[in-house]
């Protein structure tokens, strides 16, 4: 809505500006913003969205065929962001933190309850996204906005082991695995 | 609409796809939670008439073509109340044009994300008002209607109700010919039936499914805002806002891909072809804004009093957007 209503302002600006400064105002609107972004806009992004798979979709249906309803999948909003049509138990680590009121004892012990609750029916734990993070990806999301800090899961970073590498990449571009927690059963 | 439709997205937004058991039926249809409330059963009810009523076939795209359909509906409306201000339909289609190609705009039009059926009712709202404010003989119905497209646009998606300050503005501002008071008047009818609007649907949907027992748990429940469940984890006041705030409209405009999840890190790696080339865009879209300012900055042009109420009022209404 914030950039509709920019637009209201900028057509009415131009319109008032035709009168008295009319090619000037006509140069702007026209060559500076509606064919560029009318260009762009169809081009890199609509028509690129329209036949460009999504990576990400496909890494989810590789991990669906793989994990089982016992298993447990960690990541930061839960689960994958896409489907799982087997439905694994997931743990959203943003949630758990929200539900903590942010507080990182509290989500690591949450953390633990899951994973023993896991084990005891017979699941694996898995973490999609989270291991491959480097402190300063970490830092950005979940440490700046939920204050959860990277050593939370350095437990789990020293026990897992990566199981399938996926097409998607970390924000800068690390690669990016699902990992399996080595748990003794 | 068309357009829309034809280019449905694969990149599937993960906003939209942890919606999608509940859109086609197959988990049980539950509440989109206080900031998205009434989305799911919007989305099951839409999915429910095109797949089981009119026998389309299921599928990710038919799930997304609802946004298509709301996308296109709010095009139509901003093109317009573009024509309704200005009388000419080349600025108004190109206006229109601007915003449909837009990244921030056609990447909920073409995909299932919750914030375009709201966006649409927002649009609507805005053409009511400036309906209102336009017509020689305006009914009053009409200031009734902006108010329940706010409210209604709330119950989908809970920021929409920011809509209601853009709307009010231009009711106040725009209706130059009315008398001070009658502009007051329908300021506040606005604002109320929004208000009534909104939080009827909240506290109903509560009630109805059983998430409050009693109407002041109810009434509670719909007061809480986004920061207050998610902990104000989004919500900030820091440098780093500002710099959001310039590359945001680039981002709007065009989508920057060098920034994507980077936020200000993003010159971490130098200054690649890709950050380049997103410095580029943002440079350009401030450039253009500030070209269509200029000639009034710098008083080679004049605006007109009904010019000047209707941008006063523009960014009246943009100052909550920009606040958020």
């Amino acid at each position: 809505m914030p950039l509709a209503t920019l637009l209201i302002v900028l057509v009415v600006l131009t319109h008032e500006g035709l009168e008295q400064r009319a090619r000037f105002m006509r140069t702007v609107f026209w060559a500076g913003l509606v064919v560029p972004v009318v260009f762009y806009g169809l081009l890199f992004n609509m028509v690129a969205g329209r036949i460009t798979p999504n990576l990400g979709m496909q890494d989810t249906l590789d991990i669906a065929e793989l994990l089982s309803s016992r298993d447990l999948i960690i990541s930061d909003w839960g689960g994958t962001p896409y489907l799982i049509p087997s439905r694994p138990h997931s743990l959203s680590l943003v949630g758990v933190a929200l539900e903590a009121q942010l507080n990182a004892d509290d989500v690591q012990a949450q953390i633990q309850k899951e994973i023993e609750a896991t084990v005891q029916r017979g699941g694996d734990v898995y973490f999609y996204l989270l291991l491959d993070l480097s402190e300063e990806e970490w830092n950005i999301s979940l440490g700046q906005r939920v204050k959860l800090p990277y050593a939370l899961l350095d437990d789990c970073r020293k026990n897992a082991t990566p199981v399938m590498q996926l097409r998607l990449q970390t924000t800068f571009g690390r690669p990016l695995y699902l990992w399996k927690l080595n748990v003794n059963k | 609409m068309l357009l829309y439709l034809l280019l449905l997205t694969q990149q599937y937004s993960g906003d939209g796809m942890r919606w999608y058991a509940m859109i086609t039926g197959d988990a049980p249809l539950q509440l989109g939670g206080t900031a998205r409330l009434l989305y799911p059963p919007l989305a099951r009810l839409y999915f429910y008439l095109a797949h089981d009523i009119l026998g389309l076939p299921a599928s990710f795209a038919l799930a997304q073509s609802m946004n298509a359909l709301f996308g296109g509906a709010g095009i139509a409306c901003l093109a317009y109340i573009l024509f309704s201000f200005t009388r000419r339909w080349s600025l108004a289609l190109g206006g229109a044009a601007a915003l449909a190609c837009s990244l921030a705009y056609s990447l909920h039009a073409t995909d299932m994300t919750e914030p375009m059926p709201g966006v649409f009712l927002s649009l609507l709202a805005l053409a009511f008002s400036v309906a209102y404010v336009t017509w020689t003989t305006p009914p009053r119905w009409l200031v009734m209607a902006a108010g329940a497209s706010v409210g209604l646009g709330a119950s989908i998606y809970q920021s929409n109700a920011l809509t209601v300050v853009t709307v009010g503005a231009i009711l106040f501002l725009c209706d130059a010919g009315a008398p001070r008071s009658r502009r007051l008047v329908n300021l506040l009818l606005c604002v109320a039936v929004a208000g009534a609007v909104a939080l009827s649907l909240y506290v109903d949907a509560f009630l109805v499914t059983g998430s409050a027992r009693t109407l002041p748990e109810a009434v509670a429940q719909s007061l809480k805002t986004e920061a207050e469940t998610t902990q104000g984890i989004y919500a900030e006041i820091s440098l780093r806002r500002v710099g959001v705030l310039i590359f945001g409209l680039g981002e709007a405009l065009f989508g920057l891909r060098a920034i994507g999840g980077k936020s200000t890190h993003f010159f971490s790696q130098g200054l690649t072809p890709e950050v380049a080339w997103t410095v580029g865009l943002v440079a350009w879209s401030v450039a253009t804004v500030a070209l269509i300012f200029a000639p009034y900055a710098i008083r080679c042009a004049k605006l007109s009093d009904k010019g000047q109420r209707t941008v006063v009022a523009g960014l009246i209404g943009l100052l909550p957007g920009l606040c958020r």
